[in-house]
């Protein structure tokens, strides 16, 4: 009971900590400026589209917003293409042209800059007060392992925090450019699209955050975090060739330890398929974060 | 009942020895100056002790109930980390009653107890003010005031007071003192002069081994010894008339008179101080023992002969 009770005060602390340091603030600004980025990518390729058109049709953009988010649902062409981009599985590229497709390409992207995301927020979370010596007057109180864990999932909510903003960001920009944009639906389905995006940052920072308990220098553990992530999505797109171009089933098997291969079933419209996802996601970030506290657990600090 | 137990603690820290075989024991109660020259493992005993370095051998036994563990000595242990800095981003009040909540009082509790030991240190107006904002000697009382938090048992100082300016320094020991109350402290500094007007207890360390601990009174001779420094040599024949089975030393203008047993040192003055009025040999000044700082310059000494 004490453990859980220090793990909520840690988490609490941690997550004001971070939104009081000027570290975050450029974190964030680095999102929101990539959220409205996508928007803006977004709204400038539907203008073109839409001077193109009135350049043929003459009298009719009115419409072709509306149009092209009604195309974009239902074209077969499209339909094809995002089954292909889902590795074939139809019914969750049904799911997906189910959504607003600026609501969609902002979650893709997001789920493309999650791992950054964490690494800039998490990677020295604990090495740096480590470092400073810090922590001392926390691990006096609580243990090591409530303490780190408290810090993780103030690093979590902060993540949340900040894909939520991203969406509010998109959500604005979206009402205030797009007629196919209902203020209060759209809204709701991008914090929703936010909220559950946000689990494929739950390995990450249970890597990162691992990597923090190993050493007590900073730039070492910006380092190792770097390299690790690299070296995460470099195996995962060798593992993917020899899985879906050589079938070869131990790569299948082998990337189940890697959080890439849960990135689509995250939308996937079937809860179970979903729930295992973000089950198998915050398992792996378990066990990433548990490896490197058995480091901390045993040293000095 | 003792408040720490250290039981032959070893530790090692690559090619250096920091602990060699500590044996100590500290009884409740007391307020314990630990001394000792840099690197003589003052602060990895304090970092044994609060369980922030893990020992290659030994026992160690704080408050009774075996080594540290934060669901055991969680808030009855409080420490004063040397060269630990407190997190500068949140305001004094936050971070204190972050503190409060963790060792287990109730939000309501970990707020009021803030204010008390923001009251205590001086600090009360600066609570709302962030680490970063306040001066090296503003920190340090916080980092001070954290240790007062609650009921703490065992409270571990290390370097207290180092950068307060001399009227805190005071303010502290006051602080101090009326904390022993309830609680046992051990203040590590090299401050000796601050640790005689603080302690009642000492320990003296050196090159990873404790070398002597005992009541001040002890180690000083306070209670046995009475120092008289003079412009003249005095009547040494006739002081030893006035106090048989006592001894007598005359040596660089001071005069030491050690009582016979059982003699209290008002008795001591009551004998000897006639006998140098009468003889007009200049009393410049009178205290009773030697001072900590030379009793822990004459132990090192000893130390350091014998080895």
């Amino acid at each position: 009971m004490k453990m859980l009770s220090d793990i909520g005060v840690v988490l609490q602390y941690d997550l004001i900590e971070a939104l009081r340091s000027r570290r975050l603030y450029v974190v964030f600004a680095l999102f929101i400026f990539g959220a409205v980025s996508v928007s803006g990518l977004f709204i400038l390729t539907l203008s073109q589209a839409e001077a193109l058109y009135e350049k043929h049709s003459p009298g009719s953009t009115e419409v072709f917003e509306e149009d092209f988010v009604d195309v974009f649902a239902n074209s077969e062409a499209v339909g094809l293409f995002v089954t292909r981009l889902v590795r074939g599985d139809e019914m969750l590229a049904a799911e997906l042209l189910t959504y607003h497709p600026l609501a969609l390409f902002y979650g893709w992207t997001a789920l493309g800059f999650i791992p950054l995301l964490v690494l800039l927020t998490s990677c020295d979370s604990i090495t740096a007060d480590i470092a400073s010596g810090s922590c001392r007057f926390s691990l006096v109180r609580t243990s090591r392992l409530a303490w780190c864990t408290g810090k993780f999932g103030g690093q979590l909510a902060l993540l949340l925090v900040a894909l939520c903003s991203g969406g509010l960001i998109v959500a604005l920009i979206g009402n205030a450019y797009l007629k196919s944009v209902e203020a209060g639906p759209f809204l709701v389905e991008i914090l929703y699209v936010s909220m559950f995006i946000s689990a494929y940052g739950i390995p990450y920072l249970g890597l990162f955050m691992g990597i923090s308990q190993l050493t007590r220098s900073v730039n070492i553990a910006r380092m190792i975090s770097l390299v690790t992530l690299i070296g995460f999505w470099l195996i995962n797109v060798i593992l993917s060739k020899m899985w879906l171009i050589d079938d070869n089933k131990a790569a299948y098997y082998i990337q189940h330890a890697l959080p890439g291969i849960y990135k689509l079933n995250l939308w996937h419209p079937d809860l179970h398929t979903r729930a295992a996802a973000v089950a198998a996601l915050a398992l792996l970030g378990a066990v990433y974060f548990l490896i490197g506290h058995q480091v901390l657990a045993r040293r000095d600090v | 009942m003792k408040a720490l137990d250290l039981h032959d603690v070893h530790k090692r820290f690559g090619a250096i020895q920091a602990l060699g075989g500590v044996t100590l024991a500290i009884p409740k109660g007391v307020i314990c100056g630990l001394i000792g020259p840099n690197g003589a493992g003052k602060t990895t005993t304090f970092g044994v002790v609060s369980g922030f370095v893990h020992p290659d051998s030994g026992a160690v036994n704080v408050l009774g109930v075996g080594p540290f563990q934060s669901s055991i000595h969680g808030g009855r242990v409080a420490v004063l980390p040397q060269d630990s800095e407190l997190n500068p981003h949140l305001p004094v009040r936050s971070l204190l009653t972050y503190f409060g909540r963790l060792q287990g009082l109730s939000r309501h509790r970990a707020r009021t107890d803030t204010e008390r030991v923001l009251d205590l240190v001086g600090l009360r107006d600066r609570g709302g003010d962030r680490l970063r904002q306040l001066s090296h000697g503003m920190r340090r009382r916080v980092a001070i005031a954290q240790t007062l938090l609650g009921t703490p048992d065992l409270i571990l100082l290390d370097e207290p007071t180092s950068g307060l300016d001399p009227h805190l320094v005071v303010r502290m020991r006051d602080v101090f003192i009326d904390q022993a109350k309830k609680s046992t402290l051990v203040i590590s500094s090299h401050n000796l002069a601050e640790l005689e007007a603080t302690c009642n207890y000492i320990v003296f360390m050196e090159a990873g081994r404790i070398i002597r601990s005992g009541e001040i009174s002890d180690i000083t001779g306070s209670e046995t010894t009475v120092r008289y420094r003079l412009e003249k040599e005095p009547p040494l024949d006739a002081i030893r008339t006035a106090l048989p089975g006592g001894h007598v030393d005359w040596k660089d203008s001071e005069l030491a008179v050690i009582a016979p047993q059982k003699m209290a040192v008002p008795d001591v003055n009551a004998r000897v101080l006639p006998v140098l009025l009468d003889a007009a040999v200049g009393i410049r000044e009178i205290r009773s023992g030697k001072s900590l700082e030379d009793g822990y310059l004459e132990d090192r000494h000893r130390t350091l002969g014998a080895h």
